[in-house]
């Protein structure tokens, strides 16, 4: 359905209601915060309702160094944790122009992100889906406060296998002081 | 055990979330990305 505009007064249809909620872009899925240890381990997110999501990463930080952020998918059976992970993360610093890349390829989890330490770091990942049987690819996007270093961050990337996942883990490198993960769901009419 | 070698598990089908220690396999891993990270970060 187009955008419909509704009048003052206008009665508000259960039909049209329906119709708008189905049409809707994002569905709310569920929200884990995490202010210690270093994985975070989202399970039963991933259903036959979507085909694809969005995750959201906030105001993540830190305890003390920086960390990298490794992404795998898991399902009942536990985590996917063979070599079927492939991608490529970009990263740039402020005031340069050349970009790293960090490759993985054949990998038991994706090098999906960097955080900068103590400072606040975002990212947020969109993936095509993980829960029909065939193979899962993602993209990220994300930068954290550094005003040194390679702060923004550009991920494509792919699971290697045709099996269906109902979750995933992010697994870093340090102690987290706090993050914030929220799970959308791309709502289909 | 302390503070780094947990896991925040979050269940979506029952809005819980926990936190249980992590596995000697996943304590091992962290190591060998820590390492594989250091060794990015040092390129940039």
């Amino acid at each position: 359905m187009a955008v419909k505009t509704f009048t003052t007064g206008e009665v508000l249809t259960a039909a049209d209601t329906n119709t708008y909620l189905a049409n809707s872009g994002l569905d709310y899925i569920g929200a884990v915060t995490a202010t210690s240890g270093s994985t975070i381990q989202v399970d039963n997110v991933f259903s036959a309702n979507y085909d694809s999501y969005r995750v959201v990463v906030s105001q993540l930080r830190m305890s003390t160094t920086a960390s990298g952020v490794n992404f795998r998918l898991r399902n009942s059976g536990g985590t996917s944790n063979a070599s079927y992970y492939y991608g490529g993360l970009y990263l740039s610093a402020y005031g340069n122009t050349t970009v790293n890349a960090t490759t993985s390829a054949n990998a038991s989890s994706i090098d999906m992100n960097t955080v900068g330490g103590t400072t606040d770091s975002g990212f947020a990942f969109d993936i095509f889906g993980p829960f029909v049987t065939q193979r899962t690819t993602l993209t990220m996007t994300g930068s954290d406060c550094r005003t040194a270093g390679a702060p923004r961050m550009s991920l494509t990337g792919f699971h290697d296998v045709s099996t269906s996942y109902t979750g995933f883990d992010l697994i870093l490198t340090q102690t987290i002081a706090s993050a914030k993960v929220r799970i959308y769901g791309y709502r289909q009419a | 055990m302390n503070d780094n070698d947990i896991a925040t598990v979050y269940d979506a089908s029952t809005g819980q979330t926990t936190t249980r220690p992590l596995t000697g396999e996943e304590l091992a891993e962290r190591e060998e990305n820590r390492h594989k990270f250091a060794e990015e970060a040092s390129k940039e």
